[in-house]
Formats: structure tokens, sequence, C-alpha cells
């Protein structure tokens, strides 16, 4: 990551911004994939999921409020990895997946955004920066927590979940 | 009013070809009409070839099967053209002394014969001028027998050779000059035709080039080629010309891409068409069946060959009919026309340009190898009123509305939304799909599809331009042809009127959807039917037939079906035969 | 100015959950916003299977075509509508076997258009069959038991020795990468390839670990013999933009005269 983001505090709002955006908006696919699926428990969950995020989002928007953040290509952020931290992978996802499996993923997500805003925390050198970036962090890990309490408050445990019908043809 | 017909035969480099294109060029400036094919061994170059010329006072569009006058200015391998250039006893020959080895078929036959062969030494003129073009002597005599050796012969020396520069042209001149004066100490025993007079200076044209003046005419500005027997010349015609119209050809890699570029470009608005012969038609079909599935605008001409598979590729045949009519997969109503002579290419093709944009579909123009690639003297064309003119979508729909790509109307065509016009995004679809051009699999989506396919072609059967009717008032027999033996049909119609029996004749334009109402109308009061097509499985007898109830049939005048391949042309003497033969009512 | 999601039909893909496919739609949205792309000057034209798909869930024109047409359907279109924005996609078994032929002919031709093939080395659509870019030992396909046993295309190498002059190779654990790659291929003036390594789910589950072997390589040379030994060298999962030569696309306006249609034919 490049030491910009660690001292420009506009840019790290814009980091901020998309990474809570694009979160909430892959939810939001994954539920509607789900539900083409038909796999209506992990579509509510994605759902609901993504409205959490999409809340998420509006907070840290209102941490921009007046601010001119810079636009930025999708490629010229400076995320650890390839997507933002708090997008689900695509290939995270299957049809077949339980509650548990989704759930772990979101909780490694919500970890690795906590990660992401404890390092910008750590290494800034702006005191208003850090400021922001700790009270991001705090904020996650409230998230992380409240992943965790869902996870243990599954009650059944995943099904051998194979599927008996072969692959299909459409076209 | 004589007609002659005058045959050239030669091989090696003679110039055969050339020989009789120079020929009708100079008749017809000196007011004759007609028509010329021609016909070759399979060598690239230097094989056997001959030139069928036919000349007389009025327009011609067919060949009558009989040769007046063969020239030969060399014997090698003719017996391969027997079929086509058939010696009677009264055809006059004459001979190159350079002309070899006679026909062991023929010589004994043309030793008995009265008149014997005339050898004159048309290659000792042209060596003697230091040229060794006997063809253009040749040309001199014959053309001076005709009449036409001043600036006629000259204008058609210039127009041929001028690319090979002045010192080429003017020996040619000279040339065709000694071959010219021949002809007064060695007549031709025979009767120059009948010249005509012509109300404005003729036209001299194939079919091929006519097919691409009528679709550059009616608006078509994209054009996929691929090269193939006999269809390559009419792709070449507008190479050379779309550009100049702001339009563009591509050669594609093969008949699959040629059709696919055709239908990019037709979905993107742009009138395209694409030409081809019966394998490459094979070929196209998966990709006609996407322009009629997803309502593109398509034009493809057949300029159809001898088949099956890759069949005759020089000669003609009407046998890919049931390839047009019934060749695509799943129900794929589309239009098939099919070019009814030379001219009729025009009219055909620009007809096509304008149905394919009005009724977003598939049209199918028919020509063959004898329209596609003979040149005829002709009236120039009429400017025909045909235009590609699309059905628009008026974008961007009103707030709160869709647009529907698939609309279903009463006429079964829907509004199109073009690339570029905002309000109007959709997916063209090969998949059955909604009126809003989502791929469905519901019944209802695909019976409402398939029947809109359909219904918007229907009113088509009610145009006038579906045939042509040529009626005799006391006819009692009909002759009902479709495509290019419409020409040979009218001749035999002539010939049979003057020998007291008047027959009508039908000409089928429009193939697919099938007018059968005006072709009942045009039977009623006959006592027979004779179809005449040029095919080995009688395809479009079939085809009638099948579209007839029961109480249709037993209606009709009775049905003689004359169906025969080629790679022979279709004489006049044949089909009236064919009527002579008929059983009396 | 549209933001990526903007971009999107709303209708809802069919692709399995997990599908590489979903990657590569966020990147065309993620670089139509870049681009600033008018959604109705751009058309996305496909042939059939999994990632012919597409068009449909993108609010631009589309044309879902036959199988192995799409570069046909786009170079008609990109000629006669020079105008527009098309972009040609399908998968490995669409473009590199039926439409292997056409593929090559793209690549020569250079027409100002867009490719990009969602490789995910398997006929999907059809349940599992080797395309050509399968590897030559995978066993899982009944119409091959013993595997393809024949060695896969390398479909940049490929595009390289036919013409091409922008090849570019992404992830679909990348998106963001890949809408650099497909900003920059939409520029490239000319035909421009973009291999995608688009995991299937479904039929290839081992693909997931492709993540682990992609590695960045940043080699972008004019030079084909650079870059012809670079890819074929290569181990099939360095992802770049490899070689970006441009040349004049194809085609070009002639100096051409109005004409009488009706001249040639006066004698």
């Amino acid at each position: 990551m490049t030491t910009a983001l660690y001292e420009d505090e506009l840019l790290f709002l814009a980091h901020s911004v998309t990474l809570e955006q694009e979160a909430a908006e892959r939810l939001y696919e994954l539920a509607d994939t789900l539900e083409v699926h038909n796999n209506r428990p992990l579509h509510t969950l994605f759902l609901e999921l993504a409205q959490l995020s999409e809340r998420h989002a509006s907070d840290v928007l209102a941490h921009c409020q007046g601010r001119q953040l810079p636009a930025l290509q999708a490629w010229e952020y400076s995320w650890p990895d390839a997507e933002s931290p708090e997008s689900f992978q695509y290939s995270q996802v299957h049809y077949l997946m339980s509650a548990e499996q989704a759930l772990q993923v979101a909780l490694e997500v919500e970890q690795n955004t906590l990660g992401f805003y404890s390092d910008v925390a750590r290494r800034t050198t702006q005191p208003s920066l850090r400021q922001l970036a700790e009270g991001f962090a705090r904020e996650e890990s409230e998230h992380v927590k409240a992943v965790q309490a869902r996870l243990q408050a599954l009650q059944c445990p995943a099904l051998n979940n194979l599927d008996l019908d072969p692959p299909h043809s459409p076209e | 009013m004589r007609n002659l017909t005058i045959a050239m035969t030669g091989s090696g480099g003679t110039g055969v070809v050339a020989l009789g294109e120079m020929l009708l060029r100079a008749a017809a400036g000196s007011g004759y009409y007609g028509i010329l094919r021609k016909t070759f061994g399979p060598q690239i170059r230097g094989g056997e070839s001959a030139a069928v010329v036919r000349l007389g006072p009025r327009p011609l569009a067919s060949f009558c099967g009989e040769i007046d006058l063969l020239l030969v200015l060399d014997w090698s391998h003719f017996q391969r053209f027997a079929d086509e250039i058939p010696l009677s006893a009264s055809t006059l020959i004459i001979e190159d002394t350079a002309a070899g080895v006679r026909p062991p078929q023929l010589a004994s036959e043309l030793l008995a014969r009265e008149q014997g062969v005339q050898v004159l030494d048309f290659s000792g003129l042209a060596q003697a001028q230091g040229s060794a073009h006997s063809n253009i002597a040749l040309l001199g005599y014959v053309a001076a027998w005709l009449g036409c050796d001043g600036e006629p012969l000259q204008s058609a020396i210039d127009h041929r050779l001028h690319k090979q520069g002045a010192e080429v042209v003017a020996l040619a001149h000279n040339v065709a000059r000694v071959g010219a004066d021949l002809l007064q100490q060695a007549p031709i025993n025979l009767q120059p035709p009948d010249v005509g007079t012509a109300a404005e200076a003729p036209w001299l044209a194939s079919g091929n080039q006519l097919a691409g003046l009528g679709a550059l005419e009616a608006g078509i500005r994209f054009v996929a080629a691929y090269p193939i027997t006999p269809a390559s010349d009419a792709l070449e015609w507008m190479a050379g010309r779309i550009e100049s119209l702001g339009g563009r050809l591509v050669q594609a890699e093969d008949e699959l891409a040629a059709v696919n570029m055709a239908i990019g470009a037709g979905f993107g608005g742009v009138p395209a068409m694409t030409a081809t012969s019966g394998p490459g038609l094979a070929l196209m079909s998966e990709a006609m069946g996407l322009a009629v599935a997803s309502e593109t605008p398509l034009v493809v001409l057949d300029v159809m060959r001898g088949g099956p598979s890759t069949g005759i590729p020089t000669k003609s045949e009407q046998s890919d009919f049931n390839l047009a009519v019934y060749g695509l997969h799943g129900d794929a109503p589309r239009v098939v026309l099919a070019s009814l002579s030379l001219a009729d290419c025009h009219f055909s093709v620009a007809w096509a340009t304008q149905l394919a944009s009005e009724r977003q579909t598939l049209v199918l123009v028919l020509s063959d190898q004898f329209l596609g690639q003979s040149m005829q003297v002709l009236p120039p064309l009429p400017a025909l009123p045909f235009q590609a003119e699309l059905s628009r979508a008026s974008l961007p729909p009103p707030a709160g509305a869709d647009y529907f790509r698939y609309l279903d109307t009463d006429s079964g065509i829907s509004p199109m939304a073009l690339p570029g016009q905002p309000g109007g995004e959709y997916t063209a679809d090969g998949l059955e799909h909604s009126q809003s051009a989502v791929p469905s699999a519901r019944a209802q989506d695909h019976e409402q599809q398939l029947a809109k396919r359909q219904r918007k072609l229907q009113s088509l059967v009610a145009s006038v331009q579906w045939g042509e009717v040529s009626a005799l008032p006391q006819a009692r027999i009909l002759i009902l042809c479709w495509g290019s033996l419409f020409p040979v049909t009218l001749e035999a119609q002539q010939r049979l009127q003057e020998r007291g029996t008047p027959v009508t004749v039908v000409g089928v334009r429009l193939l697919a959807p099938l007018p059968l109402e005006s072709l009942l109308r045009s039977m009623q009061g006959m006592a027979q039917v004779l179809l005449v097509e040029q095919n080995h499985q009688a395809q479009f007898g079939h085809y009638l037939q099948s579209h007839l109830t029961q109480a249709q049939r037993a209606g009709l005048p009775e049905l003689t079906c004359y169906s025969r391949p080629g790679p022979r042309l279709f004489t006049p003497q044949e089909i009236m035969q064919q009527v002579e033969g008929l059983p009396r009512a | 100015m549209l933001k990526a999601k903007q971009y999107k039909s709303g209708v809802k893909p069919i692709w399995c959950p997990g599908c590489g496919h979903y990657s590569v739609l966020n990147a065309i949205t993620k670089a139509f916003a870049a681009l600033e792309q008018p959604p109705e000057q751009a058309v996305l034209v496909s042939g059939i299977g999994c990632s012919s798909r597409l068009p449909a869930y993108v609010n631009s024109y589309g044309f879902h075509g036959v199988h192995g047409r799409a570069l046909p359907l786009a170079t008609g279109l990109k000629v006669a509508r020079p105008d527009l924005n098309v972009i040609a996609l399908g998968g490995d078994g669409d473009g590199f076997s039926i439409g292997g032929n056409h593929f090559l002919h793209a690549c020569r031709r250079n027409v100002d258009l867009v490719y990009v093939v969602m490789d995910n080395e398997v006929y999907g659509m059809t349940k599992g069959q080797a395309s050509p870019t399968t590897p030559e030992h995978w066993q899982h396909s009944k119409l091959t038991p013993h595997g393809p046993e024949v060695r896969p295309f390398q479909p940049c190498a490929l595009a390289l020795a036919a013409g091409a002059g922008f090849i570019a190779r992404g992830h679909s654990g990348d998106p963001n990468g890949l809408a650099q790659m497909l900003f920059a291929a939409v520029k490239h003036p000319g035909f421009a390839f973009v291999q995608v390594l688009s995991q299937c789910v479904t039929f290839c589950p081992e693909q997931v670990q492709w993540k682990e072997q992609v590695h960045a390589e940043s080699v972008c040379t004019d030079n084909p013999a650079e870059a012809a030994h670079f890819l074929h060298s290569d181990d099939g999962f360095a992802k770049g933009i490899f070689y970006c030569n441009p040349r004049t696309p194809w085609p070009q306006p002639h100096d051409s005269q109005a004409t009488d249609l009706r001249e040639g034919f006066r004698l």
C-alpha cells in the first residue's frame, strides 16, 4: 500500500467509502444469485448482511459531509489484496453453502477490514487521520463481534449438502 | 424476325471468350440485341472453352438450343461441349487452319455433310500482321458479315484491350481489318440475323452485375464476401462501387463469417447482404436462422449451380429450391424470391433489399449461373422505387414505459431500436424470447413470437410482384415456371402461338410465402398445367402441391411436372415437346 | 456520469454462485464507468455459452448470436457502425474451438474492437466437456474419459502469432485489475484481446487454486519477439498487459469519387 494512504485523510476517506459501498453491493449481488439458485435461507442472510453493510456505508459517508473526496478509478485504490477488504470474493460462495460457511466468510472480511483500519491508524503520522481510522476500527470490531455472535447463535449444524441432481444444460 | 446463334470454340489461350464478348459488344453497337454465355473446361488457363452468342432484332433473354454457325479456332476437347453446343446437319462450320484434329466422333459425320466444313486461315492472317491473335482476325471476319466492323467493332476492341496499351490495340485493329477483308473472298453462306432499331442506346450487362446494381440502388451499404463460383463476380462488381456510396465490402474468412458479419451490420441499422452459391448457402443456414429469430434484416443472394455438394460449379441448375424454402431448422419463415431474367436480377434484389428492412427478416434471392454469368444486350433498366427502410422505434419511450423490441403487433412488425439510440437498449437473441427481448422458454412466448414472425410476412402473398403472367386469351394450357426458366418458357410460348397453340405462361418470383391465391387464379379456365423446372426432384412441384387442400386439388386443372436437372439449359423446343405431349383434356 | 452499478441491466445472472464471470461483469461495468461510456453507444456481442449470457446483464445494446460467431457479428457491426464501442465476448470453447478460425482472422484484421474470452478451460454450459484450453490430463469429462491427451492452446501466444496488437490476461479474482485492462483495451486503436482466467465452480472446482498461482507481470512490450519469448515461456498464470503495439485499425477509408452506378453498362 502506498504511503499516501496513511497520510492523506481525503484519500483514506475515499477508500473507506468505496470499501463499504462495494461490500454492500457485493452482498446484494450474492443475495440475488442465491435467490436465483433457490437457496432461500442464504438469500435472506445475505440480504440482511447487505442491508447492514449499507447502513455502515451511510455512516462512513456521514463522515465525509462537505468534503471533496478524490475520484479514483477502480484500479487506483491501494488495497492489501486484489479487492477491497470487506468484499466477499465471488469465489467464496456456493449454491449449497451453509449459513455457517457464509458467516465464516463474513467474519473473515470484517476482520480484514478491521486489520485495514488498524493498520492505517498505526502507521499514520497525522493525528486527525489516526483518530478517524481508530474510530472506524472500533466500529469494525463491533461488526466482528456481531458476526461472531451470529455464528454462535446458529443452532443447526451444516447438513451434508450433496445435490443428488446432476448438472443441467440450459442451452 | 430472324435470330441467329453463333458458337465459337478454342483452347490453349486462343481467346474464344474474349472473341465472344467483343462480338456481342460490336453487334450491340450496331443495333443487334443478343445474349452470350460462356463455358469452360476445368483448367484455370489454357483450357478448352466456348462462347455462344445469339443475336437478333429484339431483346433476347434465352437461348434456343440450335447452333447456326460454329467457329472453331481449336478442336481440342470439343466433345466436352457436346451437350451445350449440339450440332445439327444444318450448322455451318468454319474452322481455322490451325484448329487441329477433328473429334473422331464428329469427323465422319462432318465429312458426310454436303456443305462440309469451311477452312480459313485466320492464324495466317494474324501472323502476317505480327500477331498471334487469330481470334481477332475471326472477329473482324464475322463482324464484317454482321455489318458491324466499323466503329462498333473498333469500340469493342478498344473497350476490351485498352489496358494492354496502345500498341496492342493498334495491332488488334489491323488484324481485325484483314479478317474483315477476308469476307469478300470467302463469304459466309448464311444470312446474318435481322438488325433491330433500339429506341435508346442499350446496355450490356450480366445478371450478377445487375443484381449488384439492384442492391446498391436500393440501399445496401454493407456487403460481406466470400468467393464462390458463380457468385464471386456479383461481389466483385459491388466491391468496386460500394465505397463511393459510403458503404463497405469486407472479404470474410469463410461463409460462416460472411453471413454473421452481414447480420451484425443489419443489427446496426445498415442494410447488408452477402452472395454465395449452394455449398455456401448450406454453411450459412444456422446464421440465416439467427436473422429470422432475432428479426435482423439480411439479404442473401444464391447464384445457384449444379448440386448436390460440390456438384457442377460452372453450370446452372435450380436445385437449391428445397434448401432455400425448407432448409432452416425450427419453424423459420423467411422470404424467398427468384430472379425471372437477367433484368429481373436487378428488380428482385432491389425488392429483396426493401423487404428485408421493412420486415426485419431474411430475404433469399435465387438466381443461377445462367442468369448470373450470361451477358445480355438489353434496353436500359428503369429506376426502381425500392428503398431499404426500417420501421423505427420512437425512442426514448414515454416516462414509465419500457421499450419492447419484439412487441406483438397486428402487422407482426415491431419497431426496431438501433444502437446509438438512448432508451432502446436491448439484446438481440437467437434464443426464443418474450416481447421485451428477454430469453424465454415459455409456451405462450414461443407461440406468440412464432405467430408474429410468420404473420409479418403473410401480406406479401398479395404483392403484385409475386410473379409475371403472360396470358393469351385462347389459352387452355398454362406453363408454370419459376426463376430463370421464365425467358425460355416465354420463347416457347411464342413459338407455340405461331404453331396455333396458344398457352399462358406464369413465372413465379415470390416463392415463399407462396402466393397460392394468385397462382390458383391464374389457373382458372385452364385445362392443363405444365410445371417446368431445372432440378431432378421437381422441388417446386412438390412444394406447390403440399400447399393444396383436397378441395383445391380437385378443382385444379391436371398438373404435369417436367423437371430435369442441369447442366444443359432448357430449350424452347424441349418445352414445346412437353406441351405437345400433354394428355388431351 | 454513471457509476459502475448503473451499467447493470437488473436482470439477475444465472451463473452459479462462485462463477468467475460475475467478476468479469463487475470489471466491464467499472471499465464503462471509467470510460464514461454512454450505454446506448456500446454493444456487447456474444456467442453461446455461460459467459455469452453476459450482454443481457448490462444495460447497453447487445447481440447474443450463435455458437462461435461473436467475432464476425462484432466485425460486421463495427465496420458498418464505426461510431459504436463494440465488445465481443464469450468462452474458451466458443472462441477457440468453433470460433477458432474467426479468432485468427480477427487478430489479423485489426478492426477496432475488444474481444474478451472468459477462459475456464471447459465447456460449462453443456456440462463439462474438454475445450481447447483444457489441460492434457483432465479426466473429468465423459466425452474424453482419459483426458484430452492433446496439448491445450496458448491463446495469448496464438493471438500474437495471428497479429493482435494488444494482448492481456486477467483473472476473475482481480476485477479491478481486469477493469484497468479493459479500459486500456477499449482505448487501444485496433483489435484488443483480453483472456480472463475465470473459474468454473461447478465443473472445475480445482480452479479456485488459480488465486495462488496467478502472478502479476508488467511486461507490456511493443516488441513482438520479446512478447513471443515471454508468452512461450509463460506458465499460463501471468496476468497483465503483455503486448501493446498499436497499428492503424482496419478499415480505413479510401479515396473514392462519386460513381454513376449505371455508367459501366452503357455501350
